[in-house]
């Protein structure tokens, strides 16, 4: 079977993202409840013992702390289910397509993960600036989750996230730890390939395998080569735009899906 | 209603590529009967009815429930496959949340036979489902599918767990419930528990179905009984020895009606399928 073959209801849809978000909410609330007494106790330690000013930046680097790194260690196991052989029986029975199932997880954990992040955080900086003005009379300035910045931030997380989803998918356990190793890998493989790549095209300039002639400006290497990169960044930027705003999270889906439709009771542990 | 419930054709499946489970294995079943599937540990009843569920994807062959690909994951199929493993997990929500949460994905769901079912396994609605005992939840879980009004119950070793007044309870819920849009396949090695419940019978040895009849054919054309000394029979399919004596299959010359020693049905099948199967042959 394949993607255009697959059913999609907006009534099962519904019903999957009620079961999930019911069978998750108790984890999540403890841990939020946790993560706010502490942020709300280093804000009050900040303003009584250390007298600390108030950054008027200190809510967007927490916050997209949060949003970030929480959301991926939420996302790596968003499919913690379908690896354990009892739950994987009842969840791959559960009457709904691969493709409810799996869009279920993405919105969970994006969308859903973005709107909880929002509503919560401004909630604690409120009631932290309360506490704080209290305490202390001073403040932090209040989170506004809709300030550009911070919009864009919710576009980036989307698209990163997307990649966690694919290790939750593919990696049996240890699904985060795996994911990071296997971004660093693979970013040191680029790495390799490109200083291979850099070798050949500027072969004229090395002088060892990879030494390089110090006395050569950079500037006309790059001028002598058939492809003008100087006239030619704007396209290089709206190809890297495109690649990292349209093609990564897309791309990270379907293979999810990809994944998801081949999970078999074997593959469970 | 289903014409013909289940069909496989030549199913080929393995774990490993070098031993296959099942080789170019054919069964079909039909509505309104509780199947018994029978075989020895390891002899795949529980892969066979995983890949039944579409729990697991053969490698090669047809597979079709109710013409469909259980494969492919269809919700509508899904919907009317109810599988009992013998293994599972619950959440920890009471049987009400339960039915709130998961009831509305099965359109035939009955609230009322629900409650009917959970009364009858003595199950509290509001107790967390967590805390149930092994067996409570195995009723749990079968009163929930029975409630479901799934056409395709597929129920994996279903009295393991189970106490003596739970497994009668089990037998009489099971045989009230099946009905001419509905069937069974019951996989058990406890054969005992299910004596008076499973018919037909299919028995599965290495990967192959060597033996499938309905009870009153067993029960026309053999006769299983005890003796104290073995005769010099002529037309003895099998014999054990077993406490006070041996006992014997035989084909059936008379018209009197035996029951069905299953135990030693399936030692006879498993020893010798082709001399029991040639008894079903000659009056084909």
């Amino acid at each position: 079977m394949n993607l255009r073959e697959e059913k999609l209801s907006y009534k099962r849809m519904l019903l999957l993202l009620r079961r999930d978000v019911f069978s998750g909410y108790k984890s999540i609330a403890i841990v939020i409840a946790a993560i706010a007494a502490i942020l709300i106790t280093l804000d009050i330690l900040n303003f009584t013992l250390f007298n600390g000013g108030a950054d008027p930046e200190h809510h967007i680097s927490t916050f997209a702390a949060i949003l970030f790194i929480g959301g991926f260690i939420a996302s790596s196991s968003i499919f913690k289910e379908i690896h354990r052989r009892e739950s994987a029986q009842s969840y791959i029975m559960l009457p709904a397509s691969p493709l409810e199932k799996v869009l279920s997880r993405i919105l969970i954990s994006n969308v859903g993960w973005i709107l909880l992040t929002l509503i919560w955080y401004s909630v604690y900086s409120l009631i932290s600036a309360g506490i704080t003005e209290l305490l202390a009379g001073q403040h932090y300035s209040m989170f506004n989750p809709f300030r550009g910045s911070v919009l864009l931030m919710y576009a980036h997380y989307i698209v990163l996230q997307s990649v966690f989803l694919v290790g939750a998918i593919c990696f049996r356990k240890g699904h985060l730890f795996k994911t990071l190793l296997t971004l660093f890998v693979v970013g040191v493989l680029l790495s390799i390939i490109t200083m291979f790549a850099v070798r050949i095209i500027f072969a004229p300039y090395f002088t060892g395998f990879f030494a390089v002639d110090q006395t050569q400006m950079i500037g006309p290497m790059f001028e002598n080569l058939p492809f003008r990169f100087a006239d030619n960044l704007e396209l290089l930027e709206n190809i890297s735009k495109v690649f990292y705003w349209a093609l990564i999270a897309p791309v990270a889906w379907v293979i999810t899906y990809t994944r998801f439709r081949e999970v078999q009771l074997k593959d469970a542990v | 209603m289903y014409n013909e419930a289940v069909k496989v054709s030549d199913l080929t499946f393995a774990y490993d590529q070098r031993h296959p489970l099942f080789r170019d294995l054919n069964m079909e079943l039909e509505m309104g009967n509780i199947y018994g599937l029978l075989g020895k540990n390891g002899a795949g009843k529980t892969s066979l009815l995983r890949i039944l569920a579409g729990l697991l994807y053969s490698e090669q062959g047809r597979i079709e429930v109710n013409g469909h690909d259980p494969a492919a994951r269809n919700p509508e199929l899904l919907a009317d496959i109810f599988f009992l493993p013998e293994e599972f997990h619950l959440p920890a929500i009471s049987a009400e949340k339960y039915q709130e949460l998961y009831g509305e994905f099965y359109p035939k769901f009955d609230s009322r036979q629900f409650t009917q079912y959970l009364s009858e396994f003595q199950i509290d609605r509001q107790q967390k489902l967590s805390a149930l005992s092994y067996g409570q939840k195995k009723k749990f879980l079968l009163a929930f599918g029975l409630a479901s009004n799934a056409a395709f119950c597929i129920l994996d070793e279903p009295t393991n767990g189970l106490d003596i007044p739970s497994k009668s309870q089990f037998r009489r819920v099971v045989a009230s419930s099946v009905n001419d849009e509905r069937m069974f396949l019951v996989s058990t090695h406890q054969v005992r528990d299910m004596e008076l419940l499973i018919d037909p019978i299919i028995i599965i040895d290495e990967g192959r179905i060597i033996f499938q009849q309905t009870y009153s054919d067993i029960s026309g054309k053999l006769s299983i009984r005890q003796v104290p000394e073995l005769s010099n029979e002529s037309d003895i399919l099998f014999f054990q020895e077993e406490l006070g004596g041996y006992r014997l299959v035989t084909k059936k010359t008379g018209d009197d009606e035996s029951v069905v020693d299953m135990e030693t049905l399936f030692n006879a099948v498993t020893a010798s399928p082709d001399a029991l199967n040639r008894v079903f042959k000659e009056d084909e």
